[in-house]
C-alpha cells in the first residue's frame, strides 16, 4: 500500500479507548462497527437464562471483533463485546467500510483472505467442539494458541471451550502430572 | 439495553460546558476537562452529589478525553481552538464533534482543524453580558448523523435554559 492509500484508509476509523469491562457492544444493541484490536484484549459472549456466559471469541492486537450479522445487517446483536484489558481500537461503520472497499481494492483482498481464514477456523472450532473430548479441545487450543491460554482467564478459557471451570482445573492437573 | 456513550466536554468550567456537563449527566458517561483542575474537580464533585447513578471523571488532557469518548464537546475560547484541535485531531476521526462558538466568530473553524471529524458548530448568540446563560442561535456541519445527535443534546440540555 502506498502512503496515500495508508492514509485513506485510516481516514476511515475512528479510534477508540476502551478501558477494561467496558462494553464496544450490549446484546441488543445494533452493532454500529466493525473493529480492529490495535492494543488490548477483547471478547465476544452471549449470557444465557441462567446468567452463565458463553464465550464466542477473543481478540487481541491485529486481530477485528464484531457481531457480523448485527453489523451488517442493522438488527439488534446477539452478542456483548467488551474488554478484558483495556483496549485501543480502530472502528469502522459498515458505510465507510462499504466505501473503503471501492477506494481502495487493496483492503478488499485483504478482507476476502481474512474471511476465508476466519471461515476455517470457525469449521474447524464447530467439529472440535462436536467430536473432541474436552482434554483434546484443550489441548488443541493449547497448541494453536499458546498466547491465548496465557494471557486470558481460566474461567473464561473453560467457557469458550464449553466446559467447566473445574472440569478445566482437573485437565490442567492431569496434564502437569504426565509431564 | 443500550450501551451508554460517552461525551468529553473540553472547556467544561465554561457556563455552556457545565450546563452541558449537568444536564448530559443522566445520559452519558461524562470526561470533563479544562484547564483548571481546582475549578473542574469542584464541577465533578458538584455533579456526583446531585446525580450519584452518574459516572463522572475528570481528565488533565483533552487528547485522552477524546479518545475514550463517542462524542465530543469543545466549549473552550476561540484563541485556544488550534491548540485543542492539535491534541485531539488524531482520535477525533470520524467522530461528533460540537463546537459551541460565539456568533459570527469563527474565523478558522474547527471543521478545517478536524478535517476528518464529523464537527458541528453551534453558534450562540453574542450576549453582552457573560453571566446569563446564551441562545443557541445556529447549527451548522456537514455530517447529517452528528447534526441530528447536535440537535438532541440541544433540546434537552437547553430545552429550560433559553
Amino acid at each position: 500500500m502506498n502512503e496515500e492509500e495508508k492514509a485513506l484508509v485510516k481516514s476511515y476509523f475512528s479510534p477508540k479507548k476502551l478501558r477494561k469491562k467496558q462494553y464496544l457492544l450490549q446484546e441488543g444493541d445494533a452493532c454500529k462497527y466493525l473493529a480492529f484490536v490495535e492494543q488490548g484484549l477483547l471478547r465476544s459472549y452471549n449470557v444465557d437464562d441462567k446468567a452463565v456466559e458463553h464465550m464466542l471469541q477473543f481478540a487481541w492486537e491485529g486481530w477485528w471483533i464484531s457481531d457480523t450479522y448485527s453489523f451488517l445487517s442493522g438488527e439488534p446483536a446477539a452478542y456483548n463485546i467488551d474488554a478484558i484489558e483495556d483496549a485501543e481500537l480502530l472502528l469502522i461503520t459498515l458505510p465507510h467500510f462499504e466505501e473503503m472497499m471501492l477506494q481502495v481494492p487493496r483492503m478488499e483482498r485483504y478482507f476476502r483472505i481474512l474471511f476465508q481464514k476466519n471461515i476455517i477456523s470457525k469449521e474447524r472450532r464447530l467439529l472440535s467442539s462436536i467430536s473432541l473430548t474436552a482434554e483434546e479441545k484443550y489441548l488443541r487450543l493449547q497448541h494453536s494458541n499458546p498466547e491465548l491460554v496465557q494471557r486470558i482467564p481460566q474461567q473464561l478459557i473453560a467457557s469458550y471451550l464449553g466446559i467447566t471451570p473445574e472440569t478445566l482445573s482437573r485437565i490442567r492437573k492431569t496434564i502437569v502430572q504426565k509431564k | 439495553m443500550a450501551t451508554r456513550k460517552i461525551m468529553a466536554i473540553i472547556g467544561a468550567n465554561s457556563k455552556i460546558g457545565t450546563l452541558l456537563a449537568e444536564r448530559m449527566a443522566p445520559t452519558y458517561d461524562l470526561l470533563l476537562m479544562d484547564s483548571s483542575s481546582d475549578e473542574l474537580m469542584a464541577l465533578t464533585n458538584s455533579i456526583r452529589l446531585q446525580q450519584p447513578a452518574t459516572n463522572i471523571n475528570s481528565l488533565a488532557c483533552c487528547r485522552e478525553a477524546s479518545w475514550e469518548a463517542d462524542v465530543i464537546v469543545v466549549a473552550a475560547a476561540m484563541e485556544q481552538l488550534p491548540a485543542i484541535a492539535q491534541k485531539i485531531k488524531e482520535v477525533t476521526n470520524r467522530k461528533p464533534v460540537i463546537h459551541f462558538s460565539p456568533a459570527g466568530a469563527a474565523t478558522t473553524t474547527l471543521q478545517e482543524l478536524l478535517p476528518h471529524a464529523n464537527v458541528v458548530v453551534a453558534e450562540l448568540e453574542t450576549a453582552a453580558s457573560t453571566d446569563r446563560l446564551q441562545k443557541v442561535v445556529r447549527l451548522g456541519g456537514v455530517d447529517k448523523e452528528a447534526l441530528k445527535l447536535a440537535s438532541e443534546i440541544l433540546a434537552r440540555s437547553f430545552a429550560t435554559a433559553l
